[in-house]
């Protein structure tokens, strides 16, 4: 991996009573892709605030990369926060004027065919999005932070949208002289045509990183048996699911001996699965706690 | 960002200048329809006043709540400027204004025939800059806008019977009498005596530090869940400051007064009900009335009455 274009080191993060993030640690390095899944209330968004500047961590610490000062970090949250009544064309001069951005590519906006003279409040959820990625790709940014926003678009918007995150991510001259690509980083629920793209899978749970794998290795890693048979305990069984005699088994981690050891048919399974999976799982482990 | 900031303020302040034409051309009107005369300028006058103290209140609870209502409060977040720099540039503008209306209120005031600097007036323009700083260490107390209001007014009384309290204190300590017999008239001629009023500037303002320096301090982790966790985070710096100015402006009034302390002796002291009135005030309605005047600077008069 490339040196990390931004680092976190035991970051600790609580809002009143609550502990979210607790000790949490990971990189993320230039041009790379990684999704951040987990369950509702499990601290992903807080993480992408915390990164974007907009959270202060309790302890621990955030380190940029000389390539990552504040103008360079692109945030786009759920809540698509802007000026709602204002007209495109103020916010997109007033944020090339904060952000001291180059130029802006009306390019996506065109494609919507979303003026400057609409209200930010007139767009669609969709066509905000894509106000708002133009916004921080003009800044030039070496990392992007995206947070739950790829769910709530059309399949037009969205492929639009991922198009211009992988332009992004695609190696530039930075003004440090160096080439390099930008980091995406995106919570997500679902994957979808996405599937295929992150480099790198984050599930969170308990505050921290349960999972950080690239998405083959989590594919081999977890295997789902299905059928009415009960498994053998020694098989590690993160969540499993039962329909009346019908039983999902969620095999994980999954090892190449277990086929020979058990006559059971082991599935690949998609990523979105997997995550869910997962997620299943820390539900019932937080049931049975 | 600070571009921003100024265009905001001064379209609240010409809303607020025109809203405050027309209540006083309503008012004015009313008033002569129903009394049959103009109304007096110095009622107009006073009238303005209590419309600036509500002007200040709403420029100091004001500076994100344009921001909240327009969804973009996180947005302001997100900008590469450092929250003090942030609260600095909502600050600036919004002080300005504050300022600017003062200056324009004391000219109208002192063209009204009122001297600015006698009477109530130096009480009321300490109360006047109090309650826009107050307002706007307290702008991130709640969503809700009234709330915010109501919050501020209460605010603002008690800090004012705070600094009553040290000032009248100062003023018994000053002329060696009990604080029981210092009435609330003594903001009535701060200016005729200068170490009063000074040390009242300064209890004012060390009074009033204390919610200033709490929102610069803890604006650094707000965030936008519930104001709750930020509210109990400024409250824990807000309080030990203000034990510490209550402190300081209680050592520094004693200093000053007790510095430029003169003999209760030569003053008027009136032991039967009726008092008489050398041109100052009573200092306290009880079981007997005590009469202090002011040493008068252009006719120096004392007198004992038995």
């Amino acid at each position: 991996m490339s040196q990390p274009i931004i680092e976190v080191r035991d970051l600790s993060f609580g809002y009143s009573q609550k502990k979210v993030l607790s000790g949490l640690s990971v990189s993320f390095a230039a041009g790379e892709w990684a999704v951040i899944a987990g369950r509702n209330g499990v601290g992903k968004s807080t993480l992408l605030r915390v990164l974007a500047g907009v959270l202060l961590p309790d302890s621990g610490t955030v380190i940029r990369s000389a390539e990552t000062p504040p103008q360079k970090i692109g945030f786009i949250s759920d809540r698509l926060s802007l000026f709602e009544e204002w007209a495109v064309g103020r916010a997109i001069d007033f944020h090339c004027r904060v952000f001291a951005a180059g130029g802006f590519d009306d390019r996506l906006l065109r494609r919507l065919g979303v003026g400057g003279r609409a209200r930010i409040r007139d767009l669609s959820a969709g066509e905000r999005a894509i106000l708002h990625l133009s916004l921080v790709l003009s800044q030039k940014p070496s990392l992007l932070l995206v947070d739950e926003v790829l769910h709530m678009l059309d399949p037009y918007i969205r492929e639009l949208f991922v198009e211009a995150l992988i332009e992004a991510m695609a190696p530039s001259p930075r003004e440090s002289g160096t080439t390099q690509g930008a980091a995406v980083i995106t919570v997500n629920h679902t994957f979808g045509e996405i599937e295929r793209l992150p480099d790198r899978v984050l599930v969170m749970e308990d505050g921290t990183f349960a999972i950080d794998e690239t998405p083959e290795a989590l594919r081999g890693r977890m295997k789902k048996v299905v059928g009415r048979q009960s498994l053998p305990d020694s098989l590690p069984c993160r969540f499993k699911r039962t329909e009346g005699d019908y039983k999902e088994h969620y095999i994980y981690p999954f090892r190449e001996e277990m086929r020979e050891g058990h006559a059971l048919e082991f599935q690949d399974i998609a990523l979105s699965e997997i995550i869910k999976a997962f997620i299943g799982g820390g539900y019932e482990q937080k049931r049975m706690a | 960002m600070s571009r921003k900031e100024w265009l905001e303020v001064g379209k609240q302040s010409l809303i607020f200048l025109l809203a405050m034409a027309a209540m006083n051309l309503l008012q004015v009107g009313l008033a002569g329809l129903l009394e049959g005369t103009p109304l007096p300028m110095e009622k107009i006058i006073i009238l303005m006043g209590l419309w600036l103290l509500v002007f200040a209140m709403f420029l100091g609870l004001s500076p994100f709540a344009m921001d909240s209502k327009q969804r973009g409060l996180e947005y302001l977040l997100t900008l590469p400027i450092s929250r003090r720099r942030l609260l600095s540039i909502k600050l600036l503008p919004r002080l300005a204004a504050v300022v600017l209306f003062y200056l324009a209120f004391v000219l109208l005031y002192s063209l009204s025939g009122q001297s600015p600097f006698a009477g109530g007036s130096a009480f009321f323009s300490l109360a006047y800059f109090a309650l826009f700083f107050i307002s706007f260490s307290l702008s991130l107390y709640h969503e809700n806008f009234v709330v915010q209001f109501f919050m501020a007014a209460i605010a603002w009384c008690g800090y004012l019977a705070l600094c009553l309290f040290v000032v009248q204190l100062g003023f018994s300590w000053k002329f060696a009498m009990p604080p029981s017999w210092v009435g609330v008239g003594v903001w009535h001629d701060l200016s005729y005596d200068i170490s009063t009023l000074l040390s009242a500037i300064g209890v004012f303002l060390l009074l009033l530090a204390p919610f200033v320096a709490s929102i610069f301090l803890v604006f650094k982790k707000f965030d936008l869940k519930p104001a709750r966790a930020f509210n109990r985070r400024q409250l824990r710096l807000f309080v030990p400051l203000l034990l510490a100015a209550l402190a300081l402006s209680l050592g520094a009034t004693y200093f000053v007064q007790k510095s430029t302390a003169q003999d209760i002796s030569h003053s008027i002291v009136s032991k039967g009900r009726s008092t008489e009135n050398v041109g100052s005030h009573h200092l306290r309605q009880g079981t007997g009335t005590m009469g202090y005047a002011f040493p008068d600077l252009r006719k120096l008069k004392f007198k004992i009455l038995n």
